[in-house]
């Protein structure tokens, strides 16, 4: 887990949001997966499983506070065939009673989506699945960078 | 703003001694491109190949098509950014087009997101690049090469190729000329006094890396909403870099033929008043995504419209930026029309989006991308067939010992396309 805080120098960097009050808080980022190439990243919450597994976890998330950050549907690609889900999340920790309705909403339309699919055929061979976990990482780079989760290094 | 596009008929693409143009006749000097090609040192190997309709050829895995145009008259040249100087703006004066021609791109980027031509059988139908006389380029990279870099050769070299085509043309009297002039926003003449104001927002994908679309050089992602002229677009101003499923990919091509454009064109002065496009992107946090969708909204409101035809470039997490923005259009009273394609599963009977909101009211549909089709064994393959077995819409096993594949229309070019350049339509009587 990540903290920012105003000693981290968090406000600095989300000083454009820093007018609701909300941002003024200190909030803790969070990063959810099954993707195995992200397990290293500082503050990652690495669980081995499916799809279906990662929303389940975010849903929980959600109701302990949490707020997601990017969109549990990245990166076109079909719920029956996907195995790799990477979801950045935020935590405020200055109300034990937020739940975030918009958060929730997304997750639960994604759990639909991901239930309806047919995923008894999954059967890609070892280059997709590197292609997916490689796809999947590359999705979520902007993000890390635009959230400072990852640094030093330029988005292509 | 006023272009006029020159169009000259492409009847048959052939080898020849010089890349030229005659009769309707493209002729192609292979070692030429080749070479062209093969001065990025990105590339171990590139293969120029030719494909005409009607012919049992099969194409895969496809990433883009272009059509060949370069400007004979007027500010920079076709794709700034890529090919065409920054400086000043396209879109005024005049440029050469190769109708009925194409610059196919192949390569294994990530395979899974590639697709599907074949030039003649039942697939064929289904895809409008079966119609077009193909010059098709196959890229393999070098060793260690990452797949940015690939992507970004590739695209490049499409872009290239479209372009020389082009060029290797001009003198050649066109077939047809197409003029398109819209006018100030402020300062409209009497005979569209009366008229719906209407406004065209184009989203444009721009998940993530290799998930991009370039607008003068600049990878969508950074941009805020903004304003473009519809002839920009046709000189190649938005430009396709990604890597999404094959039949709802805008590829360059559909952009440089963009048919809503073309539709409120046509439209403008008659029954409308056509005010101009604002793009938009498809970024994958909330805070990006309403941030768009509001900006985009605003400046609507700033254009004083009254209807907007919305359209997206993929699904799932693109469906809420759509939904975003109609919502947000409605709210602000403007009327919306929404184009998307439908993942409804083989049947059809699932729910077709990712998001949904009553205000979304008015959608048109570019097809459902789920039910099968079975595409018989070719003559000669252009390509990396395994690609079939890995590719969205299809699954392992889709390609068959005999060279046949069972595919879902998602894995084939542009089957779905989401502004409508499909050869889908429906009919109620």
């Amino acid at each position: 887990m990540i903290a920012y805080g105003e000693s981290l120098g968090g406000e600095e960097d989300r000083g454009q949001m820093d007018r609701g009050g909300i941002w003024r808080m200190s909030f803790f980022y969070e990063v959810v997966t099954n993707n195995p190439r992200l397990k290293h990243i500082a503050g990652c919450v690495y669980l081995e499983g499916c799809p279906l597994d990662v929303l389940a976890m975010l849903r929980d998330k959600v109701h302990d506070g949490y707020r997601l950050i990017s969109h549990p549907l990245t990166g076109n690609i079909p719920p029956e065939k996907r195995l790799y889900l990477t979801v950045l999340l935020a935590s405020f920790t200055s109300d034990d009673d937020f739940v975030d309705q918009e958060s929730l909403n997304l997750i639960e339309r994604a759990l639909e989506i991901y239930e309806r699919a047919d995923r008894n055929h999954i059967d890609l061979d070892p280059s997709s699945i590197e292609d997916m976990q490689f796809l999947d990482e590359q999705l979520m780079m902007p993000v890390f960078y635009q959230y400072g989760i990852l640094s030093n290094r330029e988005v292509h | 703003m006023r272009l006029e596009l020159h169009k000259v008929k492409i009847e048959d693409v052939q080898w020849g001694d010089a890349t030229e143009v005659e009769n309707n006749v493209l002729y192609i000097n292979r070692e030429e491109i080749t070479d062209m090609l093969l001065e990025d040192d990105r590339f171990e190997s590139v293969e120029v190949d030719l494909a005409r309709p009607g012919e049992r050829v099969r194409i895969v895995p496809v990433k883009d098509v272009i059509e060949p145009r370069c400007k004979i008259e007027g500010e920079g040249d076709v794709f700034p950014g890529f090919i065409g100087d920054v400086e000043g703006n396209v879109g005024r004066g005049k440029t050469l087009v190769l109708s009925g021609a194409a610059v196919v791109t192949c390569g294994k980027i990530v395979g899974f997101q590639e697709g599907i031509i074949d030039m003649s059988g039942p697939g064929a139908d289904y895809t409008p690049f079966s119609k077009t006389n193909n010059v098709v380029l196959v890229f393999t990279p070098k060793e260690g090469i990452e797949r940015h870099d690939y992507e970004a050769a590739c695209r490049v070299a499409g872009l290239k190729v479209a372009h020389f085509l082009a060029v290797n043309a001009k003198g050649t009297s066109p077939d047809e000329v197409s003029l398109y002039e819209l006018g100030e926003i402020t300062k409209r003449p009497k005979e569209l006094e009366g008229l719906p104001r209407v406004a065209y927002l184009y989203m444009l994908q721009s998940q993530g890396l290799l998930h991009d679309t370039y607008v003068y050089g600049v990878d969508a992602k950074r941009i805020l909403p903004t304003l473009i002229h519809p002839n920009e677009v046709f000189d190649g101003a938005i430009v396709s870099g990604n890597c999404v499923s094959a039949c709802d990919k805008n590829s360059t091509y559909v952009h440089q033929n963009n048919p809503v454009i073309e539709a409120l064109y046509k439209r403008h002065g008659r029954d409308i008043d056509f005010v101009g496009c604002i793009i938009t992107n498809e970024n994958v946090t909330l805070e990006d995504k309403k941030r768009s969708s509001s900006y985009a909204v605003k400046l609507a409101k700033m254009l004083g419209v009254d209807g907007l035809i919305i359209t997206e470039e993929g699904f799932g997490n693109p469906d809420t930026d759509l939904i975003m923005n109609c919502r947000k259009a409605e709210r602000a009273g403007i009327k919306t029309v929404l184009i998307t394609d439908e993942y409804a599963g083989r049947d059809g009977a699932s729910q077709s989006l990712a998001d949904a909101a009553p205000e979304a009211n008015a959608v048109v549909s570019a097809g459902n991308a789920n039910p099968t089709v079975q595409l018989p064994p070719m003559e000669k393959l252009i390509g990396f067939s395994e690609s079939a077995n890995v590719i969205a819409g299809g699954f392992s096993g889709s390609l068959k010992e005999d060279g046949s594949i069972e595919v879902e229309l998602q894995a084939i070019t542009g089957a779905t396309n989401e502004l409508g350049f499909t050869c889908f339509s429906a009919e109620t009587r």
